[in-house]
């Protein structure tokens, strides 16, 4: 039992170092991965074969000799000609030639250029320069420069070309780029010697050098010595007129900072596991010692010397610290091979010397923890006077030393902001150790003086076991209590793991949910003529699963416009994230208003009423076709004073739906005598479709229904027309627009703090304007704050997609997207493609996700939970231990009860009462502790290497997962507590009991 | 039985043991309790010596001052020659490996009762054997000679309390100690146990010539002594010698009756001391 509590305390020691050593490495990893660009060395220069040989030397040798750090190099040769067609054509290519080109390239015929003069070009430049296998290219570098013929002796397939790949850039497959005069075709392979030749020929050829970056090689190069590794490198290369480019260090400097936050949450909950880990081996060598005492008492009347006392009182607990060694070693190391899947890809597990020092302190520390414990006991038997006064003084020093370090502690961190949640201070994992010290000490007075007045209230009571269990605990010394320091700290630890894992966790599902916008999106095209909004509505008529969206994004702020009404149940949209609750959104962004004028139709007729005074006018109708995205203006015959119909021709332009954007009437003919006001009204309104008139409803006598612009015009809403009562002088100089009012203006939106700022008119206003999905402003007023929107960043808008689509005068530039949640997203989806929507792409929310939890400051908080369950197995472990140690010295007492005439039931009950004090004591403790120690060590933990992104974390205690774990720990106390009387008895009582009947 | 001498064990000298004028105080929570109230006794080197007294009167504290497990509050404490109570911690240690052997009450208290007899005799061997070299007799041999060969191999906790506590006084002498202390030795066990134990203390007073000071209630363990001192109220009553027991007269001149004197002097009688030619009479006033 000794060496399993020695090797979880070894294990936890050690296993800091293995997983940070791991996390690290998994985070670098990552990064070069998917920074490949930036994970390499490029050396380059302009010249011909005496720089391409330098290169070639230079690379004999790599930066940081054979430390490992870089993949062999690879040297590339470019030089921009122009090739000629049969028919005299110039086309612009690059010369490239690069070693391991040949086994890089694959051939639809021929082969791979290797002589002077041979070249290999791709499939679709050999058809537009209409060649093939040993045609001969005609070649010039610079105008006025001609250089000898190519030979083609191989014609390419296309290669893949990715970021990562060999081939990664897409600038050398150019083909059909270039102006009309010069087009461009893809890259022409040649032999190193053929770009040499350019050198001559006017355009000298760009020579480079890349070292790509090894992550197994980079995990062992501390970056001082890298950073002077390429210093030297750099000068090398400079004697040659080369210049070395990197952003290998940006990159190291990124993971290493990183990782510096991750080391520092590693490094504390190491230090509490192997706190609480050692406080338990204390405690388990203070009870063996214990149980050892008859054996040291005698060893130490039969006159032992130092060291055969020391063999007698804690041999065996030196031995047990011994043989930990290897086995912490190996656990740790187990632990974090089982949590690899943590990891990168490809992340070596290790035990490194690190690790090896970390788990020999810890057994060094054992043994002077086994040495304090048993202090007493081994030293050279002296006096036996005042050794019991001085043991109760040491005691209470060390306690009191214990509760001023935890109140000190967390006053000091209180102070430095990190406790009040200003800061982000891995420290802040020390609060729980802390307070379970604190609390533990101060706990374990409390119930021992209470336990005192129990005594006194149980001693009368003709209920013997829980008297005798009460002052089993009261009597004994050390007293049972003591045991209770090192569980609650190991339940708060426990807690506090667990608790931090799933709030961190939490939060990182949050800010990925909110950075893909929504579980799944999808980018989608819609067929032509078809509403995205509508055929969402018929594949989820439920409104729960998936939700149209319109993306636009530019340089002056995001929009994203929504079907309002499936914001809150579809999209990621965490509490705090906007000023109002979603769920009040949906009304606020798509507020009622009439509904549009539409119609279809080949003439559009007005009855209009003109007031007399008034000139002739001449009345134009905007209107919208939704299909064709665009707008038109139609005029109808001149207005004169009276009521009279008026018709305006629409061309054709209306057989799909249009809508009537305005009305704008302006004096015909230009400049006549205007009286100051003139009232036109208009009563009726019809299409011809197709010669056959249709009535379509101008909201008469509904309030609001129009509104005018300029201000000064006046609209009353009669039941029988609209009447605009207009300055005249609006008629003659900006015009006048009658606007049906289809949608709100501005438009209600969603806008993040810094679109306010940087869009209101005004300091304060919330007005301004956004882009619309034509690409063109439109009007919004920012109600509704919120620090980010889903998907889009900070400077962002959010609008209800059908205010956006009124507002649309033009085509749509906007990335028609569907957002989907929930398990029927996949079904949802299938159900649009059958309506004739093309999915483009996916992406899940799991992907953000996985990229934030490999992050080395995610990982590490697995380590937190590792550590408190790491604790928590301590916990059950100790409690165990001590039904073993000292139970004979326990049995013997209990025996002579028995003998003494108390029932062994009484006996079994005292037994249980006893244990399920201090169980219940520390499960208490710990709970309250670990709730208080998560409420106020959370908020300043690190999370996230590049913060929220204006998502609003949660870091209030969730009760479920602190809950289960105490519930764990209280069923499997429970079940110690059932198990404490058996073996504490054992079969002695039974023989007692047999003797006794 | 056979003889030591014979085996070429060399037999132990015993050491001398001198209380003079020993006082010693007891801390309690409402005061200081006097245990000893100036006690002088000499014990000769090679003697046996029971220490006789009611409870609490005293007994078992001697033989802690004699063992080093306590200094006295006052007087001194001789064991051959030395001063035990300027002893330190070492020199202590040092005593108890080689000169001075405690058993204390209650057998248990002196085995390891998981251990067997020829273990827990070489086990008290040990303290001895690092500091002076191998022991002249190995526990078979001591068994040997105390007849309780058949012991070796048993295991002390599944003894019976009698045949416990004749390992537990083979232990004590193990490392053949010039004294060996023995607390009530006797103590709760049946006639014939009890008479076992007392054979094992004669074997030792004899074969080794060790002093041995024993603490006992029992006047028939007492008279197994060569000397028999009572111990009352912290001071040497009586003396129990050559078959006759003597009142002691102490340093400052106090005499304690003996009990059946009391009949004709009870406390706080007046009596005239006569002092006659060789002896002192007490008249009843």
């Amino acid at each position: 039992m000794m060496l399993a509590v020695a090797a979880v305390a070894v294990a936890g020691g050690a296993v800091g170092p293995v997983f940070l050593r791991s996390a690290g490495d998994s985070s670098l990893v990552a990064a070069v991965g998917a920074a490949p660009v930036a994970s390499t060395v490029t050396t380059s220069g302009q010249g011909g074969r005496a720089l391409w040989k330098e290169l070639e030397r230079l690379g004999a040798a790599p930066p940081g000799g054979r430390k490992g750090w870089f993949g062999p190099p690879s040297i590339e040769g470019a030089a921009g000609v122009r090739l000629t067609d049969a028919q005299g054509n110039p086309f612009a290519t690059q010369l490239i030639a690069r070693s391991g080109l040949c086994a890089h390239l694959s051939f639809a015929t021929g082969h791979c250029p290797r002589g002077v003069g041979e070249a290999a070009i791709s499939a679709r430049s050999a058809r537009i320069l209409d060649v093939g296998l040993g045609s001969r290219l005609r070649t010039t570098t610079t105008p006025g420069f001609n250089a000898p013929r190519l030979s083609v002796v191989g014609i390419y397939r296309l290669p893949t070309v990715t970021s990562a790949g060999y081939w990664n850039d897409p600038a050398d497959f150019s083909f059909g780029a270039g102006t009309p005069n010069l087009g461009a075709v893809d890259a022409t392979m040649v032999s190193p010697p053929t770009v040499w030749l350019a050198a001559f020929l006017g355009d000298v050829p760009s020579l480079s050098m890349t070292w790509q970056a090894r992550p197994s090689g980079l995990r062992n190069g501390p970056l001082g010595a890298l950073r002077q590794a390429l210093v030297a490198y750099r000068t090398r290369a400079s004697r040659y007129g080369l210049t070395v480019s990197t952003g290998l260090f940006g990159l190291l400097g990124g993971v290493r900072s990183a990782g510096t936050s991750a080391a520092t949450v590693a490094d504390v909950a190491s230090f509490e596991l192997v706190g609480v880990g050692l406080l338990v081996l204390y405690l388990v060598v203070t009870t063996a010692a214990a149980d050892r005492r008859d054996e040291t008492e005698l060893a130490a009347r039969r006159g032992f010397a130092r060291r055969q006392a020391l063999i007698v009182a804690v041999g065996d607990v030196g031995v047990m610290l011994a043989l930990s060694l290897p086995l912490g070693l190996a656990a740790a190391w187990a632990v974090v091979q089982a949590a690899s899947g943590l990891f990168s890809n490809g992340t070596p597990v290790t035990l490194d010397w690190g690790a090896v020092a970390a788990a020999v302190a810890v057994v060094a520390a054992g043994l002077l923890a086994a040495a304090v414990a048993t202090w007493d006991l081994w030293r050279t038997p002296g006096r036996a006077a005042d050794r019991k006064s001085r043991s109760r003084a040491a005691r209470a020093a060390a306690e009191s030393l214990a509760v001023a370090l935890a109140a000190t502690g967390l006053v000091a961190l209180a102070a430095t902001g990190s406790l009040s949640g200003g800061g982000r201070d891995p420290l802040a994992l020390a609060a729980p150790g802390l307070l379970a010290v604190g609390a533990g000490v101060l706990g374990l007075r409390l119930a021992d003086a209470m336990l005192r007045l129990a005594l006194r209230a149980t001693a009368g009571s003709s209920n013997l076991g829980p008297f005798l269990a009460v002052r089993a605990i009261v009597r004994t010394q050390p007293s049972p209590l003591r045991r209770t320091l090192a569980l609650t700290a190991a339940v708060t630890l426990a807690g506090f793991g667990v608790e931090a894992w799933a709030v961190t966790a939490a939060n990182r599902s949050r800010v990925a949910l909110v950075d893909n916008g929504a579980a799944l999106v999808a980018d989608v095209s819609a067929p032509a003529g078809s509403s995205l909004a509508t055929l969402v509505d018929r594949a989820d008529p439920q409104g729960r699963t998936a939700m149209a969206v319109e993306e636009i994004r530019s340089l002056s702020g995001d929009t994203l416009a929504v079907q309002a009404d499936r914001l809150a149940a579809v999209a990621a949209w965490p509490a705090r994230l906007s000023s109002r609750p979603v769920s009040t959104l949906a009304r606020y962004l798509d507020p009622p208003s009439p509904s549009p004028i539409s119609f279809t139709g080949s003439a559009l007729s007005a009855d209009v009423s003109l007031s007399r005074g008034s000139p002739p006018l001449l009345l134009t109708a905007t209107v919208y076709n939704n299909t064709a995205q665009e707008e038109e203006v139609t005029p109808f015959a001149t207005l004169r004073a009276g009521t009279r119909r008026v018709t305006a021709s629409l061309s054709g332009f209306c057989t799909t739906t249009c809508r009537l954007v305005n009305l704008s009437p302006t004096v015909a003919g230009g400049n006549g005598a205007v009286p100051p006001h003139v009232t036109l009204a208009l009563l009726h309104l019809s299409t011809l479709d197709p010669g056959r008139p249709t009535t379509l409803a101008i909201h008469a006598g509904v309030r609001n229904a129009w509104a005018a612009e300029p201000p000064g015009v006046i609209v009353a809403h009669g039941a029988g027309g609209i009447r605009f009562v207009i300055p005249g002088g609006d008629l003659t100089a900006q015009g006048t627009q009658l606007t049906p009012v289809d949608a709100p203006s501005p438009i209600p939106a969603v806008a993040t703090t810094t679109a306010l700022t940087l869009g209101a008119v005004t300091p304060g206003s919330t007005e301004f304007t956004a882009t619309g999905l034509d690409g063109n402003p439109i009007d919004v007023a920012g109600n509704v704050s919120a620090t980010r929107l889903p998907e889009l960043g900070s400077n962002a808008v959010l609008v209800g997609l059908g205010n956006a689509e009124l507002a649309q005068t033009g085509p749509s530039v906007a990335v028609s997207q569907v957002w989907l949640r929930g398990r029927s997203a996949a079904a949802v989806l299938q159900r649009l493609e059958r309506l004739g929507v093309k999915v483009n792409s996916e992406l899940p929310a799991s992907t953000a996700l996985s990229q934030l939890d490999h992050e080395a400051v995610s990982v590490v908080y697995a380590l937190v939970l590792g550590a408190g369950t790491g604790a928590a197995l301590l916990a059950i472990t100790v409690t165990v231990f001590m039904f073993f140690a000292g139970r004979r010295r326990r049995r013997a007492g209990l025996h002579a009860l028995l003998v003494g005439g108390v029932p062994s039931a009484s006996l079994r009950r005292a037994v249980m009462v006893e244990t399920g004090i201090v169980l219940l004591v520390a499960l208490a403790l710990g709970a309250v502790t670990a709730w208080a120690a998560s409420g106020l060590a959370l908020a300043s933990l690190p999370e996230l290497t590049g913060g929220s992104g204006g998502v609003p974390l949660h870091h209030h205690v969730v009760a479920a997962p602190l809950l289960a774990v105490l519930a764990a720990l209280a069923g499997a106390f429970a079940v110690l507590t059932a198990l404490a009387a058996p073996l504490i008895l054992g079969r002695g009582s039974r023989k007692v009991r047999r003797g006794e009947s | 039985m056979t003889d030591v001498s014979l085996m070429g064990a060399a037999p132990s000298a015993g050491s001398a043991a001198t209380l003079r004028a020993v006082v010693h105080l007891y801390p309690s929570s409402d005061g200081e309790v006097v245990a000893l109230r100036g006690v002088d006794l000499d014990i000769r080197a090679g003697s046996s010596v029971a220490l006789l007294g009611p409870s609490g009167a005293g007994k078992s504290t001697v033989l802690a001052l004699l063992a080093g497990r306590f200094v006295a509050s006052a007087g001194q404490v001789l064991v051959g020659g030395e001063d035990v109570g300027r002893m330190g911690a070492a020199r202590l240690a040092r005593l108890r490996a080689l000169d001075v052997a405690l058993v204390v009450q209650g057998a248990g208290r002196n085995l390891l009762p998981y251990a067997t007899v020829g273990d827990n005799v070489w086990f008290a061997q040990r303290g001895a054997a690092a500091r002076r070299g191998p022991p002249a007799l190995d526990p078979e041999q001591l068994l040997h000679i105390f007849d309780a060969t058949d012991l070796a191999d048993q295991v002390c906790g599944a003894l019976s309390p009698g045949v416990q506590q004749l390992a537990a006084v083979i232990a004590g002498v193990a490392p053949l100690p010039g004294l060996l202390l023995l607390d009530e030795p006797t103590s709760r066990l049946e006639p014939s146990a009890r008479d076992r134990v007392l054979s094992a203390v004669s074997t030792i007073t004899a074969r080794f010539g060790t002093t041995v000071v024993l603490v006992t209630h029992d006047p028939v363990v007492a008279e197994s002594a060569a000397r028999a001192v009572t111990i009352r109220d912290g001071r040497i009553g009586a003396e129990g010698l050559g078959g006759s027991e003597y009142a002691v007269v102490a340093p400052d001149g106090s005499l304690q009756l003996p009990a059946d004197a009391l009949g004709v002097l009870p406390p706080g009688s007046l009596v005239r001391v006569a002092r006659c030619e060789d002896h002192i009479e007490l008249r009843k006033q």
